[in-house]
C-alpha cells in the first residue's frame, strides 16, 4: 500500500473507532472529547477527496468552536457543581435493531447506486480546489442561501445576546 | 444624550488607552536601555538620590559588594586575650546568646591592652551569631572594649552549629590544668577561712552558698559565681554608710558616660564590705565596675542608710533617663533584691520623708509612688503592681532591710 | 520533511534561548541582571534549566483523570506546531504550499483549545480548571478580531497561500505573476507603481495603510492567543498558582512550555507574513540604489534561501522581543477587561476594518 492509502485507512479508522466510543462510553466529557476526534478523523477524509476547504472548515467550526463550547458547557454545568458525568443507556435491543437495520440499508444502496460507475467520478479532479471558483460561484449561484444563513446567523446572534444580555437594563419585560 | 455621552466615553477609552499604553513602553524601553550600566551606590542622603531611577542597581553578590561603613554592626568579634570575663555582656544580651564558663585564675594572668588586669579565663566563650538580634548592648558593656561588631556580615554556614562561634582560646588541657590549679588554690583557701571563721562567725551564712567564695578580705574577686545570678545585686547594699557616701559622689560623675569601661580601679574598696547577704559577693566586684556601666544603675535604690538613699535616690533619679536597666533581677538571685526602678524624681524626694518615717520601708522601691505614697508605704507593695506600667518594682527586698538594720 | 525537521530542531532551540531572553529583558526593565551564573552572561541558564526539567519525575495527581491529564500536553503541543507546516520560511523553502495554508493555520490553532481543556479538566484542581475555562472564553473571544484581519489580508491579497501573500510583498512578485502591479499605498490612482521598489513600501502595512491599524489589531489578538500577559489570566500567577499547567510538572510541563513560546513565534510568524513582508527585505529599491535586491537573494537561490530566513527569522524574533516587552510592561487584564476589549472594541473595529479593506482593494485595481 502507498502512503497515502495507509493514511486513508488511518483517518479512516480514527472515525469509525470514535464514533463507536462515543456510542459505547457512559462518560459524556469522553464522547465529546471523542467527537472531536471524529471531526479530525472526517476532515481527514475531506483532505483525500480534494475538498481542502471543506476539510478545515469542518475543524474550525466544528472542533474551534462548537465541541470546545460543548465541552465548555459540559464543565460549567457539571464538575463545578460535584455531580458525576454519566449517562444511562435506554433501549439497547431498539438502538441496536435500528442503527443495524440503517447500516444495512447504506451498505445496499451504495451497493446498488454503483457510485463508481457515475460519469463525474471517474473525471481528474485536480489535486488543487479551485477557491476562486468555489468563491465565486458562493456568491452568485448559491447567493440566496449563502444571505438567507447570513441572517439566520444574525438573528440568533440577537436572540443570544437579547437572553444572556444584562436584564436589569433591559427594564422589566426582559425578565 | 445618554448614547452620545456613551460615545465619548467609549473614544475617551480609547485615546486614553492608546496613551497610557505608548508611555508604559516608553518607560520600560527607557529601563532596558539603561540597563547597560550600574547605578552606583549612593547613600539616602545625597541630593540626587531620587533622581537615578534607571539602570541596574543589583549587584552580584559574591563578585561584587556594596561598601559597608567600617563600623558596622554585623558579626561579633572578642579580642579574647583583651577580656576579662567580667560576664557583662553576657547579662545584657537580650537573648542570651553569650554563653560564659569563667574559669578563675589564682593569680592575675596579665593585662589587658588597656591596663586592666586580667584574673579569670574564658573556659568558654561563644557567641550564637544565629541568636544574636546584633543590637549592641553587649559592646557597650564591655569595660574593656574587646568585644566590637565588625563590619562582616556574610557569615552564612551549612550547619547550624557554625554560627555558635567560640572565642576563648584555651585547649582542654590547659582548662584542666587550671581547673586543678584552682582546686588547690581553694582548698588553701579553705583552710585559711576555718581559722578566720572562728573569729568572724556572722559572715558566714551570707557567704556560705557560694564555693568560691574568697575570704571576705578581698571582696574585689569574688565576682562571678558561675551562676551569673549576681548579676543585680551588687550595688545595693554597698551602701555602708560610710561608704556609701563616696560612691554616690562617683556614680553622679559617671552618669553623664555610663559608657565607659575603663573600669575605675579605685572603685573596688567600696565594695568591700558587708556582704550582707550571700549574693553580695559576687555583687561586690561589679559594684567596683558599676559606676561605669549604666545598666547598672539598678540597684541604687535599696539603700538602707536613711541618709544616704536620699543622696542615692537623687542620683538615680538623674538616671532615670538612662534607665538601662535590665530587670534582670529575676527571681532566681537569692535575694537579689530590688530592681532598680527608680525613677521619677519626685520619688526621690519622698522617700526622704518616708525614711524618716520608717526605715525600714525604704527600702522598698520608693518606685512608685508618686505622689502622697508617704503613707501607706506597707501598702507600696501592693499599688506597685497596679502600675504595671512602671515594671519597675521588685518588691522583693524585704530580706535586705533587715540586714542593712543590721548593719546600722 | 525539511521544513518539518527545521522547524522541530529551530522551535527548540528558539525556546531556550527566548526564555533566557524573556529573562533578561524583565531583568533589564526591572534594572536586574536576570540569570548570569552559567555560562557566559548566563547564556546556558535555560539550558541548565532544561536539563533539570527533564530529569524530574512525572508527576501525576492521583485523582487526575489521567486520559485526559496525559495527552493534554502533547496535543497542546501537536496544535501549536501543526501551525508551522504551511509557514513559508524563504521564498523557496515552505512545509506545505497549501492552497488554503491560512485557513489552516486558524483552524489548527484552535486545537490548542481542546489540550488545554483537557488539561484544565483532567488535572481535576480548581485552578487548573478555572484557568482552563478562562483561558478558552479568551482564546475563543479574541480569535474573532485575529480571525477579522486575517479576512482582511486576504481581502487584499485575493488568496488565502501563504507563499502567495508574500509573494505580493516581494520585488519578486513578478515572476510568479507577469502581469501584477504593486502601487504606493495601494492607490493605483496615484500612478506610482512600486512593484520593482518592493521593501517596506509593498509590505501589507504600506500596500493599504488601513493594515497599520489592522496590525495592531492583530498584534493585541495574538497576545491573546498566546496567553501572555497583559492577557494571561488563564495562567494568572498571583490567583491561579500556575492557571490550567498548575498540576504539570517535568517533561509534561515542559512540553506546555514549549507550546506557549512556540505559539508566541507561530503567531508572530503569522503577523510578518501577514503584514510585515514575510521573508522580504525592509530596504526599498531606491532608483539604481537596488538596496531590495542587494538584501534579498533570487527565489530558489542559496542566497535567496539565506536572506529570506534571515529576514523572515530576524523580524518574527523581533516582534516576540516586542511581546517580552508588552508583558513586563502591562499589568494585566482583569476576565470583564478583557471581554471588554475584544467585544466592545477590537471586533467592531475588526469588522469595520474589514469594509474598509474591500473599499479599499476597490482602489487597488
Ligand atoms: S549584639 Fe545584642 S544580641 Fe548580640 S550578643 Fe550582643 S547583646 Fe547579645
Ligand atoms: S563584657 Fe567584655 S570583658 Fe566582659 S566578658 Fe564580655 S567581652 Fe569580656
Amino acid at each position: 500500500m502507498e502512503l497515502e492509502a495507509i493514511l486513508f485507512y488511518f483517518f479512516a479508522g480514527i472515525t469509525a473507532f470514535s464514533v463507536l466510543f462515543i456510542a459505547v462510553t457512559r462518560n459524556i466529557l469522553y464522547a465529546a472529547f471523542a467527537l472531536i476526534l471524529t471531526f479530525i478523523g472526517v476532515a481527514g477524509l475531506f483532505v483525500f477527496m480534494g475538498a481542502e476547504f471543506i476539510a478545515i472548515t469542518q475543524i474550525l467550526v466544528y472542533v474551534g468552536g462548537i465541541l470546545v463550547l460543548l465541552v465548555f458547557g459540559i464543565m460549567l454545568t457539571h464538575r463545578l457543581k460535584g455531580q458525576k458525568l454519566k449517562t444511562d443507556r435506554y433501549q439497547m435491543l431498539f438502538g441496536f435493531l435500528i442503527s443495524a437495520g440503517i447500516f444495512g440499508l447504506f451498505i445496499q444502496s451504495i451497493h446498488s447506486g454503483a457510485f463508481s460507475n457515475l460519469p463525474w467520478v471517474d473525471q481528474e479532479y485536480s489535486q488543487e480546489v479551485e477557491l476562486k471558483s468555489f468563491g465565486l460561484s458562493l456568491m452568485t449561484d448559491y447567493v440566496l442561501a449563502f444571505e438567507v444563513i447570513g441572517i439566520l446567523l444574525l438573528v440568533a446572534l440577537i436572540g443570544a445576546v437579547r437572553i444572556a444580555g444584562n436584564a436589569r437594563k433591559e427594564g422589566t419585560d426582559a425578565a | 444624550m445618554e448614547a452620545a455621552d456613551d460615545m465619548k466615553g467609549y473614544w475617551r477609552n480609547i485615546r486614553t488607552a492608546v496613551d497610557t499604553l505608548k508611555t508604559g513602553l516608553k518607560v520600560t524601553a527607557k529601563h532596558m536601555k539603561d540597563a547597560r550600566t550600574q547605578r552606583t551606590a549612593i547613600v539616602p542622603e545625597a541630593d540626587n538620590y531620587f533622581e537615578k531611577q534607571n539602570a541596574i542597581f543589583t549587584v552580584q553578590y559574591p563578585k561584587e559588594k556594596l561598601p559597608v561603613p567600617d563600623h558596622g554592626r554585623y558579626k561579633l568579634h572578642n579580642e579574647i586575650d583583651d577580656c576579662i570575663v567580667c560576664d557583662k555582656c553576657a547579662k545584657v544580651c537580650p537573648v542570651d546568646c553569650i554563653d560564659i564558663i569563667p574559669l578563675r585564675a589564682v593569680e592575675e594572668i596579665g593585662k589587658t591592652s588597656d591596663g586592666t588586669p586580667r584574673r579569670i579565663y574564658a573556659e568558654k566563650f561563644n557567641i550564637d551569631m544565629a541568636k544574636c538580634c546584633f543590637c549592641g548592648l553587649c559592646t557597650t558593656v564591655c569595660p574593656t572594649e574587646c568585644l566590637t561588631m565588625t563590619d562582616e556580615y556574610d557569615f552564612s554556614a551549612y550547619d547550624f552549629e557554625e554560627h555558635n562561634v567560640p572565642f576563648a582560646n584555651m585547649t582542654p588541657l590547659e582548662i584542666l590544668q587550671k581547673k586543678k590549679e584552682l582546686e588547690e588554690f581553694n582548698k588553701q583557701k579553705e583552710a585559711a577561712k576555718a581559722l578566720k571563721r572562728e573569729e568572724v562567725v556572722p559572715e558566714e551564712k551570707a557567704a556560705s552558698g557560694a564555693k568560691p567564695k574568697v575570704g571576705a578580705a578581698k571582696p574585689a574577686f569574688k565576682p562571678r559565681v558561675p551562676g551569673a545570678k549576681p548579676k543585680v545585686v551588687g550595688k545595693p547594699q554597698i551602701p555602708a554608710k560610710k561608704e556609701g557616701e563616696e560612691p554616690s559622689g562617683e556614680e553622679s560623675q559617671s552618669k553623664p558616660k555610663p559608657v565607659f569601661k575603663p573600669r575605675v580601679p579605685g572603685a573596688k574598696p567600696k565594695v568591700v564590705v558587708k556582704p550582707e547577704m550571700s549574693p553580695g559577693k559576687a555583687a561586690e566586684e561589679e559594684s567596683g565596675q558599676e559606676p561605669k556601666s549604666k545598666p547598672k544603675p539598678v540597684v541604687r535604690p535599696k539603700v538602707q542608710p536613711k541618709k544616704q538613699e536620699s543622696e542615692e535616690s537623687n542620683e538615680t533619679s538623674d538616671k532615670a533617663p538612662r534607665p538601662v536597666i535590665k530587670p534582670k533581677v529575676p527571681g532566681a538571685k537569692p535575694k537579689v533584691v530590688v530592681k532598680p526602678k527608680v525613677p521619677t524624681k519626685k520619688v526621690a524626694e519622698e522617700p526622704k520623708e518616708q525614711e524618716a518615717k520608717s526605715k525600714p520601708r525604704p527600702v522598698m522601691k520608693p518606685k512608685v509612688q508618686q505622689k502622697k505614697d508617704e503613707a501607706n508605704q506597707s501598702e507600696s507593695k501592693t499599688e506597685l503592681p497596679k502600675k504595671a506600667a512602671r515594671p519597675v518594682i521588685k518588691p522583693k527586698i524585704k530580706p535586705k532591710n533587715t540586714d542593712s538594720d543590721k548593719e546600722e | 520533511m525539511y521544513a518539518f525537521l527545521f522547524f522541530l530542531i529551530f522551535l527548540l532551540i528558539y525556546t531556550v534561548f527566548a526564555v533566557y531572553a524573556e529573562r533578561k529583558i524583565s531583568a533589564f526593565i526591572q534594572d536586574r541582571y536576570g540569570p548570569m551564573e552559567t555560562g557566559y552572561y548566563g547564556l546556558l541558564q535555560t539550558v541548565a534549566d532544561l536539563l533539570k526539567l527533564i530529569q524530574k519525575e512525572d508527576i501525576v495527581p492521583f485523582k487526575a483523570d489521567k486520559k485526559l491529564f496525559k495527552p493534554a500536553p502533547v496535543i497542546i503541543f501537536l496544535a501549536v506546531f501543526a501551525g508551522f507546516a504551511v509557514l513559508p520560511l524563504t521564498s523557496d523553502f515552505a512545509g506545505s504550499s497549501a492552497q488554503i495554508g491560512i485557513f489552516y493555520l486558524l483552524a489548527i490553532v484552535s486545537l490548542d483549545v481542546v489540550g488545554i481543556l483537557m488539561a484544565g479538566w483532567g488535572s481535576n484542581s480548581k485552578y487548573a480548571l478555572w484557568g482552563a475555562m478562562r483561558s478558552v472564553a479568551q482564546i475563543i473571544s479574541y480569535e474573532i478580531p485575529l480571525g477579522l484581519m486575517v479576512v482582511c489580508v486576504v481581502m487584499i491579497s485575493q488568496t488565502l497561500n501563504l507563499q502567495e501573500i508574500t509573494y505580493q510583498q516581494s520585488i519578486w512578485w513578478n515572476q510568479i505573476n507577469p502581469e501584477a502591479e504593486n502601487y504606493l499605498f495601494g492607490i493605483k490612482a496615484l500612478g506610482i507603481e512600486t512593484t520593482n521598489v518592493g521593501g517596506i513600501l509593498t509590505w501589507n502595512i504600506l500596500r493599504s495603510p488601513l493594515m497599520l491599524i489592522g496590525f495592531v489589531i492583530f498584534f493585541i489578538s495574538s497576545l491573546a492567543e498566546s496567553n501572555r500577559a497583559p492577557f494571561d489570566i488563564p495562567e494568572a500567577e498571583s490567583e491561579l498558582v500556575g492557571g490550567f499547567h498548575t498540576e504539570y510538572s517535568g517533561f509534561r510541563w515542559a512540553l506546555i512550555m514549549l507550546s506557549e513560546y512556540g505559539m508566541m513565534l507561530l503567531v508572530s510568524f503569522l503577523a510578518v507574513i501577514l503584514f510585515l513582508g514575510g521573508w522580504n527585505s525592509f530596504l526599498p529599491n531606491i532608483g539604481s540604489v537596488k538596496l531590495a535586491e542587494w538584501t534579498s537573494g533570487e527565489p530558489g537561490t542559496l542566497a535567496g534561501h539565506l536572506w529570506g530566513a534571515f529576514w523572515m527569522i530576524s523580524k518574527a524574533l523581533f516582534l516576540v522581543a516586542v511581546q517580552m516587552w508588552v508583558r513586563w510592561t502591562y499589568p494585566r487584564l482583569r476576565l470583564d477587561q478583557l471581554m471588554n476589549l475584544s467585544w466592545k472594541y477590537l471586533t467592531p473595529a475588526s469588522i469595520l476594518l474589514v469594509l474598509l479593506s474591500a473599499v479599499w482593494r476597490l482602489l487597488m485595481i
